[in-house]
């Protein structure tokens, strides 16, 4: 059930991206605010790639870009390698920005139209400056790195590639700064199902080779699971779940997760009552307390009352709910185990 | 309404769309395998198909040669073997089109010859549409380009002002400047080159909103782009094009408005030809003589009608290139 | 292509919906795209067919012609035949197809926000296929609009026929596309991709919903979807579209037991699967598929198949049972995943390093 708290977060030194109590609000019409993401806390380790996972609505991509300040939180904080991104200038933050990269879910709209594939990859170069003087083989290097040949897609502009490739170009594009963090908003999901396997299969090879840590936003949770290896559930503006992976699809303790999680389609007949019923309640006017109490089948007066905070179920597994799953510490399940 | 998966709109021919030549009848690639990787790229073999671009079309060319022969014409009216333009020879007058080789178009009341008055009117014609329209077009797709970007209260004043430009009647401003400033060109083509400008600030504003949201803008920013580099170098290329297409649509817009107020005696002075001016001319001896008015009505159509033709074109073209991605 | 029918009708009636050597092509300026390239299938009452495929296969192509709904103007015309109790669609005039439509064969889209009309309440939306179709007045078909909404899970069926569109969510507006399709009772019922603009937990509400309806009404079902896990489900045959053609049909258990073309299985394999680990690597599947207009003139699929061999090249395989064992299936793969012949045409290209169409083999690939 959806609630506040940052028990979840490790310590900051190992963090190399840390948000904390981010707050996203957007002004409606007549004065009204709609909170987006209210009070939600998350970091990435150095070398992990975190998951952030929701139904449309949920404001995990609001999140993300509130985490690379475009735009910048309402309030809350945003820690990058030990400087919090809120408080910088205008100037300090452009230098920040190549650092962390970002990637999205439309490839085509991601491209200029107007600027040839060699251009578009180059992006960071031409605005930084070519300071070794090898700026051209970089930009070839990467283009061949990410599975496109230079010399053939190089000149040729945006809208003569299929989307998997235009992604590729949008990878590459994120890669040439060397970044620290990329940042992936919805990456496969306009992808067709053989083409988004190449490109999560690419961004682990590109993980390793680059040594990236990644915040992955994603709706599709066998997508999510793949790549992360820490998952947080968000749902309507807050976190429910934070977990590794494994043990979350494993067992999942709060009731959103569990639902979620049966909710993917699959061979076996789904179990109807698991599936939440009703409507999304308006982000407008959330529900008090719990804010995932009005569709979850164990709602009491208490989820009512008081908005539970995220708390530790069992090593590197914690939820924000007051009835949540027996979670056993112990790395659960067939599957967990092969990860090694 | 259904539509197909967009056969029409399939995907280019990409790099490694996964074919590969295969010499005949060995059933033996054409090469060995040599890049390695997850994607089937053996880019020496690959067939290279170029996408043909839909072809124009003959009305779209037939539109861009008489655009041409206007354009051609007006400049180089002095070294084309032309009457002069006010030239009368009364005794000559009123003569039906091809009648004489001297006088191809014909002659009007003053015995003047219709060919040369229709060429050189065209000069004022075209003097005052381009300027009218590089004047409204730069500067009302600069600050199109500026408000629809930054928005917030600067947007709001400037499309205030805008829609109140917009609701005013543009005529009645015209002909009130007009009598103030005097009929020169230049005052005529500076004129309706300020009153236009709304419009495209309109136009130039709404391709930068749709622009502005697209993820290269953000790719570029998050990349470090300073705003002067996402405006210029990001969003500025994109809506150039569709402002382009929709100026040239304003050219005969604004050709018609020239020849309605040289109709009107309003235009440029006698005796300088307009095209409105020689209508207005004939006018009086339509009965006998339609071909005085008819002429230069005809070239006017066929002008205003090929730069629609052709701005159309462009459009989609442009759109195509929009969308398809 | 000739194809045999992969599943003869079980109970030895004539089927709800048979479509032979469907061929439906574009004329486009650089040449004729054929989107949908000599389909056959049946589909008897009672049942769910899945078409699966991805983007440019020529699903969505396919259910449009099957309800000859498809009125592009740079279509030519199709060849080969859609009979629908016995009636050949293709060649059914509009008049008296508009009387089909929305009676007997109804069809949901993918985009609810797009196929109902946005300045038009729910209410007349329902009860206007009842208007059209059935005899009745307007209190009683406003009546039936109500008990439609009921049975497909909108709370307050009754204020909502007073309500437009936009007031209501995804879910509850695929519903009501979802009633109003079901409307007339109809016999075959055509949903394609009816569930991928919605999140997954209303996904399920709407599997569930047409499964259930699809049962209680005895009504054939053609599901089209990009996504396996919808078809594994939900239907009882599945259709495997690739470049325009069928290039496995079969059981949904079968198929998802022991694939019997490279593609299927591939594209299984490049399914992230909830069960695994995370981090487990996918098996993707090399290149993209081949653009309309310069398909290879063998298996479209070569180019990207680890079992292809020079047959493959040269030959175009037709839909036939993989196996002498298995006559309810068919496939066309001259070299079937998991039988001697196929395992024998990977071993050969493993052994090579790479295939016959020049693609490379990592050793590690499971096939």
């Amino acid at each position: 059930m959806a609630g506040s708290g940052d028990a979840h977060l490790r310590h900051p030194e190992q963090t190399v991206l840390r948000g904390e109590n981010v707050v996203v609000e957007f002004p409606m019409k007549r004065g009204a605010v709609v909170q987006a993401v209210s009070d939600v806390s998350i970091d990435v380790l150095a070398g992990e790639t975190l998951g952030l996972v929701g139904e449309s609505g949920c404001g995990k991509s609001t999140l993300a870009k509130a985490m690379l300040q475009l735009p910048p939180p309402t309030s809350g904080s945003v820690t990058f390698q030990g400087r919090d991104l809120t408080e910088l200038s205008r100037e300090e933050l452009r230098r920040v920005r190549p650092e962390l990269q970002v990637i999205f879910q439309d490839p085509i709209s991601s491209l200029n139209p107007r600027r040839r594939v060699r251009d578009i990859v180059a992006e960071s170069i031409t605005i930084w400056g070519d300071e070794d003087g090898d700026g051209r083989q970089k930009v070839d290097r990467v283009l061949d790195t990410v599975g496109l040949d230079p010399d053939v897609v190089g000149d040729r502009y945006p809208h003569e590639f299929s989307g998997g490739q235009a992604q590729r170009i949008c990878i590459g594009r994120a890669l040439v700064p060397d970044p620290d963090v990329l940042v992936c908003d919805e990456p496969v999901s306009a992808l067709d199902v053989s083409v988004q396997a190449q490109i999560l299969n690419l961004l682990e090879d590109m993980k390793e080779r680059y040594g990236l840590s990644m915040l992955f936003i994603a709706h599709d949770l066998g997508v999510v699971k793949n790549i992360s290896d820490r998952v947080a559930v968000m749902y309507l503006g807050k976190l429910c779940e934070v977990a590794n992976a494994n043990k979350m699809y494993a067992m999942p303790a709060h009731p959103y997760t569990e639902a979620l999680i049966a909710a993917v389609p699959s061979a076996e007949k789904i179990d109807s009552s698991m599936i939440p019923q009703g409507q999304l309640p308006s982000p407008m006017n959330p529900p008090s307390g719990c804010r995932f109490r009005t569709r979850c089948p164990r709602a009491e007066q208490r989820c009512a009352d008081e908005e539970p905070q995220m708390r530790k179920v069992a090593d590197d597994h914690f939820v924000a709910c007051h009835f949540p799953n027996e979670v056993g510490d112990v790395v659960p399940g067939p599957g967990a185990a092969l990860t090694g | 309404m259904p539509r197909p998966e967009d056969p029409q709109q399939g995907r280019a021919d990409v790099p490694g769309d996964g074919t590969t030549t295969v010499e005949p009848g060995t059933g033996v690639p054409a090469t060995p395998p040599q890049t390695p990787g997850e994607e089937a790229e053996p880019a020496a073999t690959r067939k290279r198909r170029r996408r043909k671009r839909r072809p124009l079309g003959v009305m779209t060319w037939l539109a861009l040669v008489w655009l041409v022969l206007v354009v051609a014409g007006a400049v180089l009216a002095g070294i084309l073997p032309l009457h002069p333009p006010a030239g009368t020879d009364v005794l000559n007058n009123l003569r039906p089109p091809l009648e004489s080789m001297s006088n191809p178009l014909g002659t009007d009341g003053l015995g003047r010859d219709l060919l040369s008055r229709v060429v050189y009117g065209s000069r004022v014609s075209l003097i005052v549409a381009f300027v009218a329209v590089a004047i409204g077009s730069t500067i009302g797709g600069t600050i199109g380009l500026l408000v629809g970007y930054f928005r917030g209260k600067a947007d709001t004043l400037v499309m205030g002002f805008v829609d109140v430009m917009l609701a005013f009647p543009g005529l009645v401003l015209l002909l009130t400047v007009i009598a103030f400033v005097g009929r020169s060109l230049t005052t005529i083509s500076l004129t309706i080159g300020l009153l236009s400008i709304p419009i495209y600030t309109r136009v130039s504003r709404a391709n930068t909103m749709a622009v502005a949201s697209r993820e290269f803008v953000t790719a570029s920013k998050a990349m470090g782009a300073r705003t002067s580099r996402v405006l210029f170098r990001e969003i500025a290329p994109n809506v150039i094009l569709p402002l382009s297409a929709y100026a040239l649509v304003t050219v005969g817009v604004i050709i018609v408005l020239e020849g309605a107020l040289s109709f009107l005696g309003l235009s440029i002075d006698q005796p300088t030809p307009t095209w409105g001016g020689i209508i207005n001319e004939g006018r009086r001896h339509l009965a006998a003589a339609p071909h005085v008015s008819a002429v230069p009505s005809m070239v006017m159509f066929l002008t205003v009608i090929s730069l629609n033709l052709v701005g159309d074109k462009l459009r989609q073209r442009f759109d195509v290139k929009g969308t398809n991605l | 292509m000739t194809t045999i029918p992969p599943h003869p009708p079980t109970d030895g009636q004539a089927p709800l919906l048979s479509v032979r050597d469907l061929k439906v092509e574009f004329d486009s300026p650089a040449g004729t795209i054929t989107a949908v390239d000599g389909v056959s299938f049946e589909l008897s009452a009672g049942r769910a067919l899945g078409v699966v495929g991805e983007s440019g296969s020529g699903k969505t192509v396919l259910s449009r012609v099957i309800m000859n709904l498809l009125t592009v103007s740079n279509k030519l015309p199709e060849q080969g035949e859609v009979r629908f109790r016995g009636q050949n669609l293709l060649t059914t005039r509009r008049k008296q197809l508009r009387k089909l439509w929305g009676d007997d064969l109804a069809m949901v889209f993918q985009d609810p926000m797009t196929s109902l009309n946005p300045t038009m309440k729910i209410g007349p939306q329902v009860t206007e296929p009842l208007l059209l179709h059935r005899k009745i007045s307007r209190k009683a078909a406003r009546a039936r609009a109500e008990e439609l909404l009921r049975e497909v899970g909108i709370p307050e069926p009754g204020r909502r026929l007073n309500q437009y569109p936009h007031e209501l969510s995804g879910g509850m507006r695929q519903r009501v596309t979802i009633a109003i399709a079901l409307a007339c009772d109809p016999v075959l019922l055509i949903a394609d991709e009816p569930t991928t603009a919605l999140d997954v937990t209303v996904q399920a509400q709407i599997l569930d919903l047409l499964d259930r309806e699809r049962t209680d009404r005895q009504m054939g079902l053609i599901l089209i979807s990009h996504d396996l896990g919808v078809v594994e489900g939900r239907t009882d045959d599945v259709n495997v579209m690739y470049a325009g053609r069928v290039v496995e049909s079969a059981p949904t258990a079968s198929v998802f037991k022991q694939p019997r073309h490279p593609y299927t299985a591939s594209l299984i394999g490049s399914m992230p699967k909830i069960e695994d680990p995370s981090h487990t690597r996918l098996a993707a599947i090399p290149g993209h598929p081949p653009h309309p207009l310069n398909r290879p003139s063998g298996c479209k699929y070569a180019p990207r198949c680890q079992f292809a061999q020079p047959r493959c090249i040269e030959e175009d395989p037709a839909l036939m049972p993989p196996t002498d064992e298995e006559t309810d299936r068919g496939t066309a793969c001259f070299f079937p995943p998991g039988t001697d012949r196929g395992e024998e045409a990977l071993a050969r290209n493993r052994a090579a390093g790479y295939t016959a169409t020049g693609l490379e083999l990592q050793p590690a690939e499971v096939s």
